[in-house]
């Protein structure tokens, strides 16, 4: 396990507390987080800002201090501070760790600066996120053991342009994201064997479904599943029944998160309103 | 006592980090939590129809058994959540004395909990929702 520094930049005191017991109870950690204050920390891998508190004296001063700090900004609107790496406060609970795991990913891939100290990186197998290949179609996998939702879904996504292919149940859909890659993915929640959250979490886990766009598509329409979703990683929830509209706008948003208009279009993509 | 909403969760609770885990996770789906740490208080919450209730099973002054005694004897339909860091078997043991007692009580999480296992005992507890809920 990798151990990375995190500073806390003036963050409220809930906030840094709801992290302290999030990163202590995360099941499956595969780095060690170890929290500091930001006040008193000299170097860091990384920094979280509460970008809702204007400028971090403190972040300055341990940007200055730390080779490849990456800075994650929390703010109530989920937009606030620069960079990449923004929560919501509201989501924090859900996205932290998460997003802390991911960062120390790819700082120990090198993506993001060397990591400040400690253990040296495991072997890296994971590659960038791929840049959209002009020419190609998009393509799409459903994964749902129900075979009528597999053919619905493949007969409207095919109406957009997308080839399709399906997977009856978690393990075949994982095996089949070994071999390729998807432009989009959409997942029942309810299968047999695994069901769609633990699925979820095993493709954002794979070279190929780290960047994906996850739909899940699902009947279950509590709050807390929906919750359940994105702490599992997904990028979008719908419950059934589905307006067939609410559908394709979910799809043209999914897309769009990840290609622009121009290369949608050079993909083959039909855009139905 | 804050005046609960149309939809608030009842917590009854000692330990902290716990009442902070669970009233972000009823806040991010759309309820908001309040929280009891004696009989008076979380007596008088009862009485304004909470959606759930979080109860956990080890606080001092009997409190845990003597809100059971009060949610029977109201024959109260409250979908009510025990949390305890006893054995699993001791606290499924709980749980049923709970349910021939009269009370509804669906699932259990054993402390400490990690997120997706108070998410999916509260899915299990409150089937259904509004999904409109920009969670993502």
């Amino acid at each position: 396990m990798s151990g990375f520094i995190v500073a806390l930049c003036s963050l409220l005191p809930k906030d840094a507390r709801l992290l302290e017991i999030v990163l202590t109870r995360a099941p499956g950690r595969k780095h060690e987080f170890k929290l500091v204050n930001g006040a008193e920390a000299g170097c860091a891998d990384i920094a979280i800002v509460d970008a809702d508190k204007g400028e971090s004296s403190d972040l300055k001063r341990i940007s200055a201090d730390s080779a490849g700090l990456v800075s994650i900004f929390i703010s109530d609107s989920g937009t606030a501070g620069h960079g990449e790496h923004r929560i919501a406060r509201k989501s924090l609970v859900l996205h932290c760790f998460r997003l802390l795991e991911s960062v120390a990913d790819a700082k120990l891939r090198g993506d993001l600066g060397e990591p400040a100290k400690v253990q040296a990186p495991a072997a890296i197998e994971t590659p960038k996120a791929e840049a959209p290949q002009p020419g190609l179609t998009l393509s799409a996998l459903v994964v749902d053991d129900s075979a009528a939702v597999r053919t619905q879904l493949e007969v409207t996504l095919k109406r957009l342009g997308l080839n399709v292919d399906t997977a009856q149940h978690a393990e075949e859909a994982l095996n089949t994201l070994r071999s390729r890659r998807y432009d989009l993915v959409f997942l029942d929640v309810v299968m047999p064997g695994m069901n769609g959250y633990d699925l979820c979490r095993q493709v954002r886990a794979l070279p190929s479904g780290r960047y994906v766009p996850v739909v899940m598509l699902t009947s279950r329409t509590s709050p807390f599943d929906r919750a359940r979703g994105a702490l599992a990683g997904c990028d979008t929830y719908l419950t059934k029944p589905v307006a067939v509209k609410d559908f394709y706008a979910a799809v043209h948003k999914a897309l769009t998160k990840r290609y622009t208009a121009d290369e949608l279009s050079a993909r083959s993509y039909r855009r139905i309103i | 006592m804050k005046t609960p909403s149309s939809a608030f969760a009842l917590v009854v609770d000692d330990d902290a980090d716990t009442l902070l885990l669970v009233g972000e996770i009823f806040k991010i789906a759309g309820y908001s939590a309040l929280t009891a740490d004696n009989y008076e208080t979380a007596v008088a919450l009862l009485a304004q129809n909470p959606a759930v209730i979080l109860l956990d099973v080890v606080m001092p002054h009997d409190l845990c058994n003597r809100l059971v005694a009060h949610l029977a004897s109201m024959g109260s339909s409250v979908p009510v959540l025990l949390m305890s860091s006893m054995a699993p078997a001791q606290l499924e043991i709980e749980r049923r004395l709970l349910v021939s007692a009269g009370v509804f009580a669906p699932t259990v999480l054993h402390k400490p909990f990690w997120v997706d296992a108070l998410l999916s005992a509260l899915s299990e507890a409150l089937p259904s929702g509004s999904s409109d809920l920009a969670l993502l």
